[in-house]
């Protein structure tokens, strides 16, 4: 099987490349998926799973590190308020309030 | 470090870091040597195995158009054969765990991937990722483990977001902090709106979290003596707990828009751990300087001289191909990310093109 991509998609993606434009550049590689040769499209499609799994793993991570921050913060406090509130009450006590 | 070698190390490295467990004694299921064989695509893709592992000859009488082999290369090759089997099962264990949950998860979190989801479908998207990737784990090694490696944590930090998000919904009850608050806004689908709640919310926990740790010391040393203060410092304390609150329900929102922004601000706030991917102008860059310069033809007949040396049982096209994926291979050596991906794709074609002019 040929699997040698056609010199006018390497030539129309390259000046794209050439001219700086990455989001047009990733439009290309969708619009003109088709005509490539099955390796390639095959390589295509895995790079944009590759970034999705990578972003998506990056992004749980950092979020899962943030409610693991934001739990312990939210324990100590409900904690320290139940302790303050215990205290308050005792004072009242004391004071015959 | 051979290939195999590798792999076996970032196995051990991956039982102490996730408590995986040892199977590098299982006997992997898979094509026999004869098997292997008689298969064209499956003996081109040990022979780039071979030649990943040194044993080039044996590599380059695979990729040849004739198999010419003798009683002594079938011994070597049945050895090689099992580190062969282990790395196709490694790729086959990939395309596995994206389940139809996950891939349907993942496509919904990029418009390209739905996309391309809508032209080949989700089975055309698993059907190419189980076609691409046990080249790539034997030809992009570093990329391949990266891989593994992103989807072992996106299973770890799913298990533990799940436990984290059970975790609030119980303290959200107990403290009396209502439920689904931004559920309004959200229904808007105004995405203005819904980045800027997100981001305000944030930069609003961040001084939350900086504000607690000074006042807990503080406390402490607080006189309860004035009654009013005492309210008034209470009231404020609430105040930040239903914000807190408020922080944690938003983390557990399905929400695409509120999950980006979080996550680029969390970004800004970490330093990034690994080498950072090629970017579009950094593989503009590595073009330029391979195929824009008066020696690249030059250089790339040179270098196709030395490789053909090594390689003469291919014919002509068969050399010019396997030389044209060794050199973009040599060239994208430690690149990775989306853009090293794509061009190490479309390289080896263009190189072959520039050979041919």
């Amino acid at each position: 099987m040929d699997n040698t991509i056609p010199a006018h998609l390497i030539d129309q993606f390259f000046a794209i490349i050439d001219k700086g434009d990455e989001e047009k550049a990733r439009k290309f590689l969708l619009e003109h998926l088709k005509e490539f040769p099955e390796e390639s499209k095959n390589a295509i499609i895995a790079a944009f799973v590759e970034e999705a799994i990578t972003k998506q793993a990056d992004g749980s991570a950092l979020i899962a590190a943030l409610k693991n921050e934001g739990l312990k913060t939210a324990h100590t406090m409900s904690t320290f308020k139940k302790e303050g509130e215990k205290q308050a009450e005792l004072e009242r006590i004391k004071r015959g309030i | 470090m051979s290939i195999t070698e590798k792999y076996a190390q970032h196995q051990k490295d991956r039982r102490e870091n996730f408590g995986e467990k040892d199977e590098s004694k299982k006997e992997i299921e898979g094509p026999t040597l004869k098997e292997i064989l008689a298969n064209k695509e499956q003996q081109d893709l040990f022979g780039e195995y071979l030649e990943t592992e040194g044993v080039k000859d044996l590599g380059s009488k695979l990729a040849g158009p004739r198999l010419e082999v003798d009683s002594n290369d079938f011994a070597a090759l049945e050895e090689k054969r099992k580190g062969f089997l282990e790395i196709l099962d490694r790729s086959k264990s990939i395309t596995e765990s994206l389940d139809a949950n996950t891939l349907t998860k993942l496509v919904a979190s990029s418009p390209e991937l739905q996309t391309i989801a809508g032209m080949v479908g989700r089975d055309g998207i698993k059907a190419a990722l189980s076609k691409h990737l046990p080249r790539a784990a034997i030809t992009e090694r570093q990329r391949f483990i990266d891989l593994e490696d992103a989807l072992q944590q996106m299973a770890e930090s799913k298990k533990k977001l799940d436990e984290e998000d059970e975790d609030i919904k119980k303290w959200c009850k107990e403290n009396g902090i209502a439920e689904g608050e931004y559920l309004e806004l959200l229904q808007t689908g105004d995405p203005e709106k819904i980045v800027k709640l997100a981001r305000s919310q944030y930069s609003l926990w961040q001084k939350i979290a900086t504000r607690r740790k000074k006042q807990e010391n503080e406390v402490h040393q607080q006189s309860l003596d004035n009654a009013r203060d005492i309210e008034e410092y209470w009231e404020r304390y609430e105040a930040d707990m239903k914000d807190v609150g408020s922080l944690l329900q938003l983390t557990m929102m399905e929400n695409p828009l509120i999950k980006e922004s979080l996550v680029a601000d969390l970004k800004k706030d970490s330093p990034e751990k690994s080498e950072p991917n090629m970017s579009f102008a950094e593989m503009k860059e590595v073009r330029n300087s391979i195929l824009q310069t008066k020696a690249s033809k030059e250089e790339l007949n040179s270098a196709f001289d030395v490789y053909r040396r090594g390689h003469q049982e291919m014919n002509d096209d068969e050399a010019l191909h396997g030389f044209s994926k060794a050199y973009t291979q040599d060239k994208l050596k430690g690149k990775k990310g989306f853009w090293a991906s794509i061009l190490a794709s479309l390289f080896s074609s263009k190189i072959e093109q520039i050979m041919k002019s």
